[in-house]
């Protein structure tokens, strides 16, 4: 479903090789750990996939599809994507609901946000949050709201960056079964960054990296 | 939810800068609203006196554009218009604007020829009107009495004539209601200007169509060198006052706008400057650039809509207060058109569309990435 070949991401002219020659291959329904220790390039890798940057050398594919040919790259991340970061990103004056609903923002012909908005918030366990402010949630309950809203469009598949990292152990257990919960409902691949290898455990198949180079689990063992 | 709803939410979450924002514009539109309904008011003001009066048309110095044209020797003048084609009354004017109590503004003192169709359209409210031609009289207009405190029987010195009030009139024009009106060789003789108007006013016959009334103009120019024969609209047009109120109620406009654009563009581009990781977030959850740029845009535009209702209201009531103060009463009758009004609005809007649109469109080029990690 999703391919790299010979990824790089360099930055200071050359001088900062944030990745060099990442080629990894995830497969559709896979739940994917990429690991590894801080500034090893996990969230770079992350950025490329979700379109957030652009790589220096090297190709992307999305079902085959290179993602230079993309005519959109914001439809394709409205579409395709649902981005979970570790810090939620929830808007402060929008309700639970309206944080759900960001993403369908500006789209005329979707009538039936709200309802799925809710289905999603009932589905983690957040019917009775809808109308509280980010401000009113833990930080459990936000970062379920932030998976509702990376959900809301029905993506292909999901990023998420160090969902857990803020959270006690308690809630980062919560929000993983959750994650889990989801993957298997709604049958998505997910892509998940975590430096917590309980978290990476979680994972189908864990790609370990470091300097910007993969050096295990690129591949899915036959 | 939708991009407005967003938009609004986003700009009552900073109410103190959306305040002084708001604040800012609403000043700028009111400045405009109050100057030009003041400009328009002065114009219509006269306007309606010439009217009012009966008079079709105007002689006058070609080159005379004070707010009263300078004084001339009517006797020059009238043998020439008094047997052209369809003119049934010429008669003269004189105006001045006078000192005539410490206590209260300089006022308008008219001298209208004796039994002239000038009185005809005054409503007399009690005593009488003057006389004979060189009866030391004044009959005086309602707000003029107000602001002097005077009643019938009072006196009242103009140029250390003192002479009684012997009426109050009431008239249609407030620059009238605000005057004090004497016959004309009356106020020649106390402003030492014997035998002058400022301008013959020409009454025609009914029958006079507009090509008589061009050919009368036209004979004027013709027969009388330095003179032309005009409407009232065309001397209030050309009227220096009217003038210079216009440009400046133009001026207004423009520095407002200026004012108000600049403003709009610094909030905005403030804003999204503190909004840098939202923008980006928006950005990476599929929000097209072209949905960023909407909604800043619609932001701006939204306060500056809310400004130019607030400055159309202090406008309307800044005027309406400036009307009411010594000073200016009987001097300014602004006129508020419902369609110049809707134009503030829409002018409103455009500025908010206009110094939005650049910090939209450096919303719109965020790169995601790097403001996702930005703190």
């Amino acid at each position: 479903m999703l391919r790299t070949h010979n990824l790089a991401l360099h930055f200071d002219e050359g001088r900062t090789k944030a990745l060099d020659g990442v080629d990894i291959e995830i497969f559709e329904g896979e739940f994917v750990a990429i690991t590894g220790p801080s500034g090893c390039g996990k969230s770079s890798l992350l950025n490329l996939i979700g379109t957030l940057d652009n790589p220096t050398k090297g190709e992307l594919f999305f079902c085959n599809q290179p993602y230079s040919a993309l005519q959109d790259l914001s439809e394709f991340r409205r579409e395709q994507i649902g981005f979970v970061f570790q810090s939620f990103h929830l808007i402060p004056t929008l309700t639970t609901l309206g944080n759900v609903l960001v993403p369908t923002i500006g789209r005329s012909s979707d009538h039936n946000a709200i309802d799925r908005a809710s289905d999603l918030l009932k589905l983690m366990g957040l019917e009775s949050r809808l109308n509280h402010f980010p401000g009113q949630l833990s930080g459990g309950e936000r970062q379920r709201v932030a998976i509702a809203r990376a959900l809301i469009n029905d993506p292909a598949f999901i990023l998420a960056d160090e969902p857990t990292g803020s959270l006690d152990s308690t809630n980062a257990t919560h929000v993983l079964d959750v994650i889990a919960n989801m993957r298997l409902k709604k049958s998505l691949t997910i892509v998940m960054v975590t430096h917590d290898p309980v978290v990476a455990a979680k994972a189908d198949r864990e790609i370990c990296m470091c300097d910007g180079k993969v050096i295990s689990g690129s591949r899915r063992n036959p | 939810m939708n991009l407005l709803r967003f938009a609004y939410d986003n700009l009552t979450r900073r109410p103190a800068r959306t305040t002084l924002t708001m604040t800012a514009i609403s000043l700028g539109i009111a400045a405009i609203v109050a100057l030009t309904a003041i400009a328009w008011g002065f114009e219509a003001s006269w306007q309606k006196a010439n009217d009012a009066r009966g008079t079709d048309l105007i002689v006058t110095r070609l080159a005379s554009e004070n707010t009263m044209p300078s004084p001339f020797i009517a006797e020059k003048v009238r043998p020439a218009l008094v047997n052209l084609p369809h003119v049934r009354q010429v008669v003269g004017l004189l105006s001045e604007m006078l000192t005539v109590s410490y206590d209260a503004p300089p006022m308008f003192v008219f001298g209208w020829e004796f039994n002239s169709y000038l009185w005809e359209h005054l409503q007399l409210l009690e005593g009488r009107w003057p006389e004979s031609r060189n009866e030391p009289v004044i009959v005086i207009g309602t707000l003029a009495a107000e602001l002097l405190h005077k009643k019938t029987g009072d006196m009242i010195e103009i140029e250390g004539v003192e002479m009684p009030v012997v009426g109050i009139f009431q008239s249609s024009a407030l620059v009238e209601n605000g005057a004090l009106i004497l016959t004309l060789q009356l106020v020649q003789q106390i402003t030492d200007k014997t035998g002058k108007v400022n301008v013959l006013n020409l009454q025609l016959d009914s029958s006079a169509s507009d090509s008589d009334i061009a050919n009368i103009k036209q004979q004027v120019r013709d027969t009388l060198p330095g003179y032309t024969a005009i409407t009232s609209g065309e001397l209030v047009s050309q009227n220096a006052v009217v003038r210079i109120s216009k440009a400046m109620s133009n001026a207004t406009i423009l520095i407002a706008s200026l004012v108000g654009a600049l403003v709009v563009f610094n909030t905005m581009l403030m804003s999204i400057s503190e909004r840098t990781r939202e923008i980006g977030l928006l950005l990476a959850l599929g929000w097209h650039p072209r949905t960023v740029i909407k909604l800043i845009v619609s932001e701006s535009a939204m306060l500056t809509f809310a400004g130019g209702i607030i400055g159309i209201i202090l406008g309307v009531l800044l005027t309406r207060g400036l009307e009411h103060i010594e000073l200016m009463r009987g001097k300014i009758d602004a006129v508020f058109s419902f369609p110049f009004l809707l134009g503030v609005l829409a002018l409103s809007i455009v500025l908010g569309i206009f110094g939005g649109l650049y910090p939209a469109i450096k919303a719109a080029r965020t790169r995601p990435s790097q403001a996702l990690r930005q703190e």
